[in-house]
């Protein structure tokens, strides 16, 4: 049963920003709506105001200014994995939203819900996380920048202040000496919260080595987290596409996750798979590059 | 057998449901409607001390709370034993237990005034495993103890068989709790009328056991109730039994108001009906050669709670643990065990699918072992008609076997296996396997199978069917439709149906079993004879052309004495009053002789199918996707070719879902998986590429020659798949589901 919430809809970024001020932590934004009601339904939801950000036309786009790709908190899934700006210089961006729910849940979600929302899950986070993205928290009185990584504190926690919402998020665009990429393991095909999922940035220098590698992983810790030592171990590559190398190299991932049991797996699976799931995605999306070369 | 060439036609049903326009049961409302809330358990097991209403009555709102002491029949329900009660007085047994029932002005309110309802229990230890459940110490589920059915059935002798054999494989197999999940949940409405009877609107597979079960539950006369249960939102055997039924109609006669439930998701995979997970160790011999010699057979069938149709699941499941394979010696033992896991009862496959898992696993196993191909094998071992079961009776009707083993043979996908088998990338393997499958149709021995239709020609000289069976998605109708319009030369269209309730239509049994389709054939026919006598008598009264002269149905009409008439004038002369009707019945012929101690066995009449399945494990997760499957299938005689293939895609779907993803996860009683996002079926993005190959092999007992192909369609790709995932990568799954992290240990067993 769907408790009684007063319910406000802002039109305006500076609506939604007052209305966030006024109802401060009684508020809960709703975007594209698709956790909150689900939330909702649970009895999950402690807030009794919902202010409504899913007519603020100003926070919907997908555009690049001067080398840094800027996404909008009411992006949808489906508008990122259709931008050519985000396939082109954010391509683990476009992929990890691709693979997000079904279709109906890529139209109605949003890329803000999926920040704001915090969960060591969701799919478009690890993506952020490699292409070093920069969260923009605004409030009436301000905007403030949060690098993506340092922005969650926990599962379903961030820095997000109850008057704050979360504005943008912008990230420099891939070049062509960029690769980016994203994979998930789930319990089916579609419609399926990630069991893992990881995305990573490779910059390849000359002699096709990779000369810089961001590796982050979901769903195997508390919040979503980067996998330092494997990116050093994918920088000691060898210059040519080896299934067993790239296997090595990502091995090292089992040290770096610190997953728990749940319904959908067990740690210990979950440790392991995380390896795989890594070593396929950066397999094809080094085999599809430097085959294109 | 009437020769009636069938041609594809749209579903019936189609536009109304396409459209939305159609309204289901649980799209009904009446004026004055209340709305009920089923409180449910709190513990899996407990006793009940006392239930307080107090708080809850006094809500706003609220116009009635209803406690086991206001059952005004006999409190419980259930197919073969009513051990279910409708509102638990004493003791509960399953977290989807009722204890008291609300019925209030709004959902909200009846949600709200459940939350009152005070139950103080005693809780009691729980029993959540069919074997520990069997052990005298157990906690007891019911007080005559955990069994709900043991059965033992033997033949020859096979100890003897199994020292005898080169080879013997011995193994133990474990099945999933599947869920049905159609679409419509559990939902309904009871509206009492002026004249103290009542009706009862919910979708379920047969209205005139639902009429009965209700008078028990209310204590009234049968003819008092009246149930309208088509069309249903889904059912594949979850609406064979009783669901929300008696708690509505109790409150319905308690308040005077008609009385509304619609389950949510949540609350339907807690409290509904679910697959029975089957425990089977099967040890199998064979011959060198790769005959069989004996199987043995043992099943733990997890009944959850209450009996409805686990004992004759049990059975079905024990008439086909050693398939149609030509067995000398068997001992097929089954225990149906009452624990605090849910309930269980009927679902497509009825068994089947878990036995036959165990079955062919151990045949392909076998081939393995002795060098030969998995057709081979088969092929040995198929028997014909005429010769004897291997549980003893003599097959009668049409054996295809060997008919859909050839065709699965020469299909696209087995031919070409080693060119599907291919892949680039390192860490896939792929597999193709097959596997066989006869299913039992029908009702089986012991247990009344009848069918009743009427052919009523309506004043316009079009013509109304009625018939009990209810289209729950099978696209029944369009096939009934087709039949009758086939033997009446008349166009689909001008055939209407009723179906699917006490009022109007005639009991044809329930949609069930495989037997829809043959049933109808031969009462449509039936009913179609008769009114040819009819028409022949109704013109011998006027005319005096003989009363038993012939009337044959030609170019929407028929040839009579009288000369040609269209039905236009027929009606116009003999339906003005009331329609000339044609009755039919059909009562089920029964197998030759009885299996001992196995009541309901055997069979009378089977369903076939092969299929064969391509899968892709991915080696570093487990992951697997069934990429392409190839059914071939007798349908005897096909009626409607989208349908079959509609059948075919629906069945592989489920038993996909059985084979990969699908289980109810319950721990110490409680449901873990309560909605989609933990209980998984496949999307659309799982379901595999289809190779249909329709075999047509004409069922002598029937009048057009029909078979049942609704349940067979979903057994033989369950093995196929765990089969194919051996071929693939060497392991043998013995556990289904195979989720990722299952393939995962087996392909790693090292993993801790
Ligand atoms: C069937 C289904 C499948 C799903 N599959 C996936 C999946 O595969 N992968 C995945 O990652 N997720 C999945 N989700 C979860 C969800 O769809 C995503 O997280 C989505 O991106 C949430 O966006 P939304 O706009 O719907 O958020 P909402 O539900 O509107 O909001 C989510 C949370 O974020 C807050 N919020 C929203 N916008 C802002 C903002 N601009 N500033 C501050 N706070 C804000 C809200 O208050 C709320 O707490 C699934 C959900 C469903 C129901």
């Amino acid at each position: 049963m769907i408790k009684k919430l007063k319910y406000h809809a802002a039109h305006d970024l500076k609506e939604a920003l007052e209305l966030a001020e006024q109802f401060g932590s009684r508020k809960r934004f709703l975007s594209g709506g698709t956790d909150v009601m689900v939330r909702l339904k649970e009895g999950l939801v402690r807030e009794d105001v919902i202010v409504d950000l899913s007519h603020v036309a100003e926070l919907r786009f997908v555009r690049e200014e001067s080398g840094v790709v800027h996404v909008g908190a009411c992006a949808t899934h489906a508008d990122l994995s259709a931008s050519p700006i985000v396939r082109q210089h954010g391509c683990a961006l476009a992929l990890a939203a691709s693979r997000v729910g079904g279709t109906q849940i890529r139209n109605m979600g949003t890329v803000g819900g999926n920040v704001a929302n915090a969960s060591p899950a969701g799919d478009t986070i690890p993506a952020f996380i490699v292409l070093d993205a920069v969260v923009s928290i605004a409030s009436r009185t301000g905007t403030r920048d949060v690098p993506i990584i340092d922005f969650f504190t926990g599962p379903g926690r961030s820095v997000l202040a109850a008057e704050e919402l979360v504005k943008e998020l912008h990230f420099p665009a891939t070049g062509p000496d960029e690769l980016t990429g994203f994979g998930k393991l789930g319990a089916r095909q579609a419609m399926t919260i990630s069991t893992a999922n990881v995305a990573f940035y490779f910059r390849i220098g000359d002699n096709r080595r990779i000369v810089e590698a961001r590796i982050a992983f979901g769903s195997v810790a508390p919040t979503v987290i980067r996998a330092y030592k494997t990116e050093q171990m994918f920088c000691q590559l060898p210059p040519l596409l080896s299934w067993d190398a790239i296997r090595g190299a990502a091995q090292m991932a089992w040290k770096e996750v610190a997953p728990i049991d749940d319904l959908r797996a067990t740690a210990v699976y979950r440790k392991e798979a995380v390896v795989g799931l890594l070593a396929e995605a950066a397999y094809e999306a080094l085999a599809s590059c430097w085959h294109e070369r | 057998m009437d020769d009636i060439r069938f041609e594809q036609i749209a579903r019936v049903d189609a536009q109304g449901k396409a459209c939305g326009t159609t309204a289901y049961m649980s799209d009904l409302s009446f004026p004055g409607m209340l709305y009920a809330w089923f409180v449910r358990s709190k513990y899996p097991h407990a006793l009940i001390k006392s239930v307080d209403v107090s708080k809850a009555m006094v809500l706003d709102g609220v116009v009635t709370v209803l406690t086991a002491a206001d059952v005004t029949g006999f409190n419980g329900f259930g197919i073969v034993n009513p051990d279910m009660p409708v509102i638990c007085g004493d003791k509960v047994r399953y977290m989807g237990d009722t204890v008291a029932l609300v019925a209030a002005t709004t959902e909200r309110i009846a949600e709200q005034a459940a939350a009152l309802v005070d139950v103080d229990y005693e809780v009691l230890p729980v029993v959540d495993d069919p074997i520990e459940a069997l052990k005298p110490d157990a906690p007891k589920v019911h007080d005559k103890g955990n069994v709900c059915l043991h059965t033992l059935i033997t033949k020859g002798d096979v100890e003897q068989g199994l020292r005898e054999a080169d080879v013997v494989i011995e193994h133990e197999y474990r099945t999933p709790r599947q869920a049905h999940t159609p679409l419509e949940t559990e939902s309904g409405v009871a509206v009492p009328e002026a004249d103290g009877s009542l009706s009862m609107y919910a979708g379920s597979q047969y209205a005139f056991r639902d009429q009965l079960q209700l008078a028990r539950i209310l204590g009234m006369n049968p003819r008092m109730i009246r149930v309208y249960s088509n069309p249903v939102g889904g059912g594949f055997g979850s609406k064979d039994e009783l669901t929300i039924q008696g708690g509505i109609a109790l409150l319905a006669m308690k308040t005077g108001k008609p009385v509304k439930v619609f389950l949510s998701r949540e609350e339907s995979l807690v409290s509904g009906w679910k697959r029975h997970p089957f425990i089977i160790r099967m040890r199998t011999g064979f011959k060198s050669d790769g005959t069989m010699l004996a199987n043995d057979v043992t099943c733990y069938e997890d009944k959850g709670a209450y009996s409805s149709l686990g004992g004759p699941i049990l059975n079905l499941a024990l008439e086909h643990a050693s398939s149609l394979y030509r067995v000398p010696n068997t001992r097929h033992e089954g225990w149906a065990v009452f624990t605090n896991n849910g309930v269980c009862g009927a679902m497509r496959g009825f068994g089947v699918p878990q036995v036959l898992f165990a079955l062919e696993s151990n045949m392909h196993e076998a081939a393995e072992k002795l060098g030969l191909d998995p057709v081979t094998i088969r092929r040995k071992n198929v028997l014909h008609q005429g010769e004897v079961s291997p549980i003893g009776h003599t097959l009668r009707t049409g054996v295809s076997m060997d008919l859909v083993l050839d065709a699965i043979e020469k299909s696209n996908l087995w031919q070409h296996r080693e060119e599907y088998k291919k892949t680039d990338k390192p860490w896939l393997r792929r597999g193709v396997a097959l596997a066989l499958a006869p299913q039992g149709a029908g009702l089986g021995l012991g247990i009344p199978d009848y069918a009743g239709a009427y052919i009523d020609l309506d004043r316009d000289g079009n013509f109304t069917l009625r018939i009990g069976l209810v289209e729950y998605g099978q696209g029944t109708h369009t096939g009934f439709t087709q039949m009758a319009a086939g033997l009446l030369h008349v166009h689909p269209s001008r055939v209407r149906i009723v179906a699917g309730q006490t009022e109007g239509s005639v009991d044809a049994g329930p949609a069930t079993a495989s037997r829809s389709t043959y049933t109808a054939s031969n009462a449509i026919a039936a009913a179609f004879r008769d009114f040819g006598v009819k028409v022949a008598g109704a013109l011998d009264a006027k005319y005096h052309t003989g009363a038993d002269a012939v009337c044959e149905a030609k170019d929407g009409g028929m040839t009579t004495p009288a000369g040609f008439r269209t039905y236009e004038e027929l009606a116009q002369e003999f339906s003005q009053e009331s329609p000339l009707r044609g009755e039919g019945y059909f009562v089920w012929p029964t197998a030759d002789r009885e299996i001992p101690g196995a009541a309901g066995l055997p069979h009378w009449i089977y369903s076939f199918a092969a299929q064969a399945a391509l899968v892709e494990v991915n080696t570093l997760t487990g992951e697997t996707h069934l990429l392409k499957v190839a059914t071939a299938l007798d349908t005897g005689h096909t009626v409607n070719p989208q349908q079959v293939e509609g059948q075919i895609d629906g069945g592989v779907a489920q038993g996909e879902g059985f084979a990969l993803f699908e289980d109810t996860l319950i721990a110490k009683g409680q449901v873990r998986t309560k909605n989609f996002s933990t209980y998984i079926i496949p999307t659309v993005q799982d379901v595999p590429e289809h190779e249909y190959i329709i075999l047509e092999n004409p069922e002598g007992t029937s009048a057009l020659g029909v078979r049942g192909i609704g349940e067979v369609v979903m057994v033989p790709v369950i093995p196929a798949v765990a089969l194919a995932i051996h071929d693939a990568t060497g392991v043998w799954v013995r556990h289904l589901p195979a989720t990722p992290e299952r393939v995962y240990r087996l392909l790693h067993p090292d993993v801790q």
